[in-house]
């Protein structure tokens, strides 16, 4: 398989601390990698930087061949918007807004008209079973159902990398399971990688290869099916 | 439209949605924006609206002027002539008038309001005076008028809908000396506008903008939190800097537009008020209230431009990222060079204005100087607070904390106290022009303290005078009446003060002074008030007013016998004669016929009651007491007390704003607080540390805006001739507003306080 995003030699401090050191991973395209390791291990920085969310001190990513760190603020926006997918503990929907709305966001921030925008996002409500409270907002539906909309609109936009960050952490085991289901099912429809962010092996289980952060540093673990 | 177009009218779009959107956060936030903004605008609009108010004030006051105008005792054919003269009456502290009018033809000119002119006995009110009249504090002026009523004024001959006005007939008899007139009415092209004026409305059209930045930079603040974790998650899936930007200007757009709409309803609303309410008894029509287009344009544009552009400048050191936003990062200290350049340009500007030095005032140039200084005030006032708080060294724990909190986030409460010193600044200068515009209290400076109790009054003769005098001196409040005339001389050339010549037969002269022995040919001199005797060799020539027009010589003869100065007399005359009849000589001088009345205890009643004796048409005059106000006088004095009403109320929407930043500041550090608590620092700490945290801006922004204020006026009247007056009243009653607003904002943060510093408050999730 072609690799889509490759980090090399990453390294990351936040004052004193030392989130990353010299961490190396790659991802490619349609696989499931998961992200394990003891919390404080620098896991999240990790994906942060693979993201392009975080600039590393050291060390580079590249997407497709291209240096994230290279690039400008406006191009890894769009690399965000258009290829990358986020689903987060919890915080990341807008509470202002519908869960369609929500939804329909990144599509409308890529320059797509609303009632269009709006059609694809019921779509993959619908795909996620969250369709019935598409005029809810955030807050008015349970934790599951939000992630489940948080997933919808990761995947709204067909990226091609899905960044998922303890997406069950805040969820009972029976919803984080279907949360989970369902966004690999999604995932695996579209093409998209996946990196999971976790420390529970069970969500692990899931993913075609782990690696494992330990002190800032990586070990890369091919799972036999 | 093009794509890039397209993608920009998405983001505004978006912000507005997100403005409109959301829970009760958005919906308080879009309310205060709404509330601010529309009272910025209807103010604006107001202020914009000062020119058609002034011009309709004048065009109306101007149009009823009977033979004002250059050609208007010229005989019009087919208009018969009308003769008319000003009268004026004062009830309950209220000075208003009228024209006493006699129309010599059955086409006389037409008076602007007056279906039918009035005959003798016939009186045409104004719907306020008949309303007046007819109501219970009305009956003491009833015996006033007791003329016919034939006739209501209209709407075109009244400045406004409270005036108190009328037109009353008289015989042709009561009006000597007056000319015909052929026409009524001043052409408009002669109307003119006082400068200071039109400065005050620009000047009072730029601190009403302040509000507006005031509110926008308040709200800025209010769910800020949330609002941070909207705009890191719109960054997470992809907004760029520059759309979420554009994000933050729609959402600011949202909430102009709404509040332009607001202000436009509220100005209209306000504006149709104004015909049923007299707002401290300004009297005006509601029609007269129009704003001038260009400058309604200019508000249109202007305030959502404003709105946007605070929202942005807040965004300057903000930096939005998908994992959160930072804001206050440790910056350098606060320059104060480039902070004093306005104020010392628009300085600069003013005392190049100053009446000494520029030969003719430019008002724009006074303007921009004021505009400069008051743009200025919020740029220094935040380098200000800065050094006083990083002077700040020892101090009880509650000082330490405020004066550290407001070190690390201080930024947004010193905004919004800039933004309020400026307006308040403004407002003092405001004041200070005003007063110093209005003419009434332009004049006060001479009203002298004595004689407060002495009046007088005219009729047309002698007898008429007599009998007056004798029936006041039956009435309750009356110590003595007099009755007197007085001739009109030509001063001889060299005096140096003028010289009265009171004419009366011996019985009079003896009320007048005490005098020993009189006889019918006596002249005798009474001295000026500081006792100095005027110098009038026997010869003197007077040159005596006859009627009608003539003139008459009269020498003074050879014995003039000194006497005491009338106590009746004006204490503002100088020395004077008084001649008995026979001593005039030959010829009919034109005398004055004068009542003089000492009052007794201050009553009012009883005051009106004399002038009700006097009559409509012969006001009774005080020597020594402040005239009131007319009507159209009272306007200033409401404009003021409307500008000290606006600038309480735009405290109190400030105030407000220093109550959101601290609800935020003690929401955003419940941790904090319950952290503090828990270790022991006692509610009291805290508490106190709050009410320094807003005392303290508050008091710096007061003082500052007091002295800027000050300056301010001192300088702009500077470039005016008109000697300066403050208004200390509404100045001690703003700053009793500023304290109560910081008690306020304290006293209603007190209860957030206290939840924050339950254990709850140490929990993260």
């Amino acid at each position: 398989m072609t690799e889509l995003l490759v980090a090399k030699g990453l390294a990351k401090a936040f004052g004193p601390t030392n989130a990353l050191v010299d961490a190396s991973m790659s991802v490619r395209a349609g696989e499931l990698v998961a992200v394990m390791g003891p919390s404080g291990s620098g896991k999240s920085t990790l994906l942060h930087c693979l993201a392009g969310i975080l600039k590393p001190d050291a060390g580079s990513v590249t997407y497709r061949d291209a240096e994230l760190s290279a690039m400008p603020d406006s191009e890894r926006s769009a690399l965000r918007r258009n290829d990358f997918g986020f689903v987060f503990q919890f915080g990341q929907l807008v509470p202002e807004l519908t869960f369609l709305e929500n939804v329909a966001l990144p599509l409308r921030l890529g320059g797509m008209r609303r009632a269009e925008a709006e059609r694809s996002a019921k779509v993959w409500m619908d795909l996620l079973e969250v369709g019935d409270i598409a005029s809810k907002r955030p807050g008015e539906a349970s934790g599951g159902q939000g992630q489940r909309v948080a997933v919808a609109r990761a995947l709204a936009t067909e990226p091609k990398v899905l960044f998922a960050d303890e997406p069950t952490g805040a969820l009972d085991s029976l919803n984080g399971e279907r949360v989970l289901r369902l966004l690999f099912d999604a995932a695996r429809q579209t093409g998209a990688a996946v990196v999971l962010v976790t420390h529970e092996p069970r969500v692990a289980a899931y993913a075609d290869r782990e690696v494992v952060v330990r002190d800032g540093r990586t070990q890369d673990v091919e799972l036999v099916a | 439209m093009t794509d890039a177009l397209r993608r920009w009218f998405g983001d505004l779009s978006l912000g507005v949605r997100l403005a409109a959107a959301g829970g009760r956060g958005s919906a308080v936030r879009l309310a205060w924006i709404t509330i601010g903004i529309g009272l910025g605008v209807a103010a604006l609009l107001t202020a914009a609206s000062a020119g058609s108010v002034l011009d309709s004030h004048e065009q109306r006051t101007r149009a009823r002027i009977i033979g004002a105008a250059p050609d208007a005792d010229r005989p019009v054919p087919g208009v018969s002539p009308l003769y008319s003269s000003a009268v004026f009456t004062e009830f309950a502290g209220r000075r208003f008038g009228g024209e006493m009018l006699f129309a010599d033809g059955a086409t006389p000119p037409k008076v602007p309001g007056v279906e039918v002119l009035p005959k003798p006995g016939e009186i045409v009110l104004s719907p306020a005076l008949r309303d007046l009249l007819a109501s219970p504090e009305g009956t003491l002026l009833l015996p006033r008028f007791p003329q016919r009523v034939t006739g209501i004024l209209g709407d075109e001959g009244l400045s406004g809908p409270w005036e108190l006005h009328f037109y009353v007939g008289v015989e042709r008899a009561e009006l000597p000396g007056t000319s015909p007139a052929y026409s009524v009415g001043v052409p408009p092209e002669r109307l003119y506008f006082d400068p200071l004026l039109s400065s005050l409305v620009v000047i009072a059209s730029v601190v009403l903008l302040i509000p507006v930045v005031v509110f926008v930079a308040g709200t800025a603040r209010l769910s800020a939190s949330a609002r941070d974790r909207r705009l890191a998650a719109l960054r997470l899936i992809g907004a760029d800097a520059g759309q979420v930007r554009r994000i933050v200007a729609g959402e600011s757009l949202a909430g102009a537009l709404v509040g332009l709409v607001a202000g436009v309803v509220f100005f209209v609303v306000g504006r149709d008020l104004v015909d049923s309410v007299s707002l401290f008894g300004m009297s005006i029509y509601g029609k007269d209230i129009r704003p001038s287009p260009a400058l309604a344009l200019l508000v249109f544009l202007v305030v959502p431009v404003i709105a946007v552009g605070t929202a942005l400048v807040a965004l300057r050191r903000t930096l939005i990222e998908p994992l959160g936003v930072s804001r206050g990062a440790r910056r350098a200290p606060r320059r104060l060079w480039w902070r004093l350049l306005p104020i010392l340009a628009g300085v600069a500007l003013l005392a190049g204005q100053h009446r000494g030095m520029a030969s003719q005032p430019q008002t724009a140039l006074v303007v921009i100087g004021v505009v400069l200084v008051l743009v200025g005030l919020p740029m220094v006032l935040p380098w200000l607070l800065e050094r006083c708080v990083r002077r700040s060294r020892g101090g009880p724990l509650s000082w330490q904390l405020a004066m550290r909190r407001m070190g690390a986030h201080g930024g947004a409460s010193w905004r919004i106290v800039g933004g309020f010193a400026a307006l308040l600044a403004g407002g003092i200068a405001v004041q200070a022009l005003l007063l110093t515009s209005d003419s009434i209290h332009r004049d006060e400076s001479w009203t002298p303290t004595a004689d407060r109790d002495l009046a007088w009054t005219t009729t047309a003769d002698s007898e008429s005078a007599r009998r007056l005098a004798e029936r006041l001196r039956t009435m309750p409040g009356v110590r003595r009446a007099v009755s007197y005339d007085v001739v009109h001389a030509q001063q001889p050339p060299h005096l140096n003060g003028p010289v009265e010549l009171i004419v009366a037969p011996c019985p009079a002269l003896r009320e007048l002074t005490p005098i020993q022995n009189c006889a019918e040919g006596d002249v005798f001199s009474f001295p000026e008030p500081n006792g100095e005797i005027a110098d009038l060799p026997p010869g003197t020539e007077f040159v005596l007013s006859t009627a009608p027009e003539g003139r008459l010589s009269w020498r003074q003869p050879e014995r003039v016998r000194p006497i005491a100065r009338p106590a009746f007399h004006a204490p503002w005359s100088g020395a004077g004669l008084l001649i008995t009849p026979a001593a005039v000589g030959q010829g009919v001088p034109q005398l004055q016929h004068l009542v003089a009345v000492r009052l007794g205890e201050d009553d009012p009643l009883a005051l009106e009651a004399i002038r009700n004796e006097i009559g409509l048409t012969r006001p009774l005059s005080f020597s020594a007491r402040a005239t009131p106000v007319s009507d159209s006088e009272r306007t200033y004095t409401a404009i003021r007390r409307l500008v000290t009403v606006g600038s309480v109320a735009a405290l109190a929407v400030a105030a407000g704003g220093l109550l959101v930043v601290a609800f935020e500041h003690v929401r955003h550090r419940r941790r904090q607080f319950a952290v503090l608590s828990a270790t022991g620092v006692p509610y009291s700490t805290l508490a106190w540390s709050v009410l320094w945290q807003n005392a303290v801006p508050v008091v710096l922004g007061t003082g500052a805006a007091l002295a800027c204020g000050l300056g301010l006026a001192t300088l702009v009247l500077n470039t005016t001739p008109t000697p300066q007056r403050y208004d200390w009243e509404a100045i001690g009653l703003t700053g009793a507003a500023a304290v109560l607003a910081v008690l306020l904002a304290t006293v209603m943060t007190l209860p957030q306080l206290r939840r924050a510093m339950r254990s709850e408050g140490l929990r993260t999730e």
